[in-house]
């Protein structure tokens, strides 16, 4: 059965085998992302991904994102909560200082998900097509949680090479999302 | 309206939770003024999940996997119908209420509010505080200049980030203002003259890789005031 299937069978059947499944497929590659977020207790964090996944599961939608997309997106807004609460700052929307632009506020509010979703299809995409030297850079940056220069050390390349395959890889992904921007 | 906006490999370290203490600091205080780099950072982080997804090559073996799957399976309620609505995840506690809006709530957080800061005097129209954060390896300095004083182009070893947090900068060599918000950068090999706008003092928020770098904006100011430059 591929994930797709997993899911689905957790979502209609309540099937515990097929997540069982599903966590044997994915509690390994959880754990380095969360890890390579910076979060000691992975596996606690795991965990209470992997039962939201089972309480959820009816949420997933196969036409919006691959499930291994859709899953680490859940590992990373809890991951993302729980950095936001412990060690890396992050700005704070009921922060005085915070500003908003005008464009967000007077446009009546999008689809969120839907926005979301495409948002990740584009990413995917671009993913794809990447060449496997940027790839791999981002990889390490992304999963090991090395700085930029730290992972040019790592692969031997100097650290100028490393910053222009890092800004290759970003334009791509920019170029992907604005082209997902104007069809939508 | 913010227009000098973070390097993208700053932004993509943050998303990715790889920066130095220093930098994530000053992204998340440009973030907070910023809603041009917030929305480049979710996309980031957006690209870590894909990544991640996609990579199976790449992932470390958990010592023990089959325990933490029985510990998973342990806590699931095989009665527990599934949910299908799309329910919001609770959002964090919101802060203790901030004493000003000078400095962004992450700055305040680690340093207080901007009226209580203890700043060392170092010349007449010349302060700076030091911000010390466990782990950095970058140097860490809040500085605030008096109008007119001029900052000349100065040789140094890495990348260096200023983010305007009051008053303003003009870069004299290579033109535009910098205001509350903006992020004036330096590069190793840059030289250029900036000066602090007429007016009130310009509030900044340095960061400095490498250890050892005597040759900020804050040298460079005291060069050029002692003659120096
Ligand atoms: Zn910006």
């Amino acid at each position: 059965m591929d994930d797709t299937a997993l899911l689905e069978a957790i979502a209609q059947a309540r099937d515990t085998d097929a997540f069982a499944e599903l966590c044997r497929r994915y509690t390994g590659r959880l754990c380095s992302f969360v890890r390579g977020r910076g979060l000691d207790d992975a596996e606690s964090v795991v965990q209470d991904v992997m039962l939201t996944i089972w309480r959820r599961a009816g949420t997933f939608d196969p036409t919006r994102a691959a499930p291994a997309t859709w899953i680490f997106t859940i590992t990373r807004n809890r991951s993302t909560d729980l950095l936001r609460k412990r060690q890396r700052p992050t700005p704070d929307p009921r922060d005085p200082a915070f500003v908003t632009t005008q464009a967000t506020t007077s446009t009546p509010a999008p689809d969120k998900a839907a926005e979301q979703s495409r948002q990740l299809a584009a990413i995917e995409r671009a993913m794809d097509e990447l060449p496997n030297d940027q790839r791999e850079l981002l990889a390490l940056v992304y999963i090991q949680g090395t700085t930029i220069a730290e992972a040019a050390k790592a692969l031997q390349i100097p650290l100028g090479t490393a910053k222009s395959r890092i800004r290759l890889a970003l334009a791509s992904v920019r170029t992907h999302l604005s082209l997902e921007h104007s069809h939508g | 309206m913010v227009e000098h906006h973070l390097p993208d490999e700053v932004l993509l370290e943050y998303a990715a939770g790889a920066a130095d203490p220093g930098h994530a600091l000053i992204v998340a205080c440009h973030l907070t003024l910023c809603p041009t780099c917030r929305q480049t950072v979710a996309s980031y982080e957006a690209l870590g999940a894909a990544l991640t997804g996609v990579s199976t090559a790449i992932s470390t073996p958990t010592a023990n996997e089959d325990t933490l799957v029985a510990r998973i399976m342990a806590g699931v309620d095989p009665t527990l119908p599934s949910e299908t609505e799309t329910v919001e995840l609770p959002s964090t506690d919101p802060p203790a209420s901030p004493h000003d809006a000078v400095f962004p709530w992450p700055l305040q957080q680690i340093i207080g509010p901007f009226k209580r800061l203890a700043w060392r005097r170092r010349l007449p129209g010349l302060r700076t505080f030091d911000v010390a954060i466990s782990g950095a390896r970058t140097v860490i300095r809040m500085i605030e200049a008096g109008p007119g004083m001029k900052v000349v182009g100065h040789g140094h070893t890495g990348l260096e980030l200023d983010l305007v947090l009051a008053g303003g900068l003009e870069d004299l060599t290579r033109g535009g203002e910098f205001e509350r918000g903006d992020i004036q950068r330096a590069d190793a090999d840059v030289t250029h003259t900036l000066e602090v706008l007429p007016g009130e003092p310009c509030l900044l928020l340095t960061v400095n890789e490498g250890p050892f770098v005597p040759d900020g904006l804050y040298s460079r100011l005291v060069y050029r005031y002692l003659g120096w430059s």
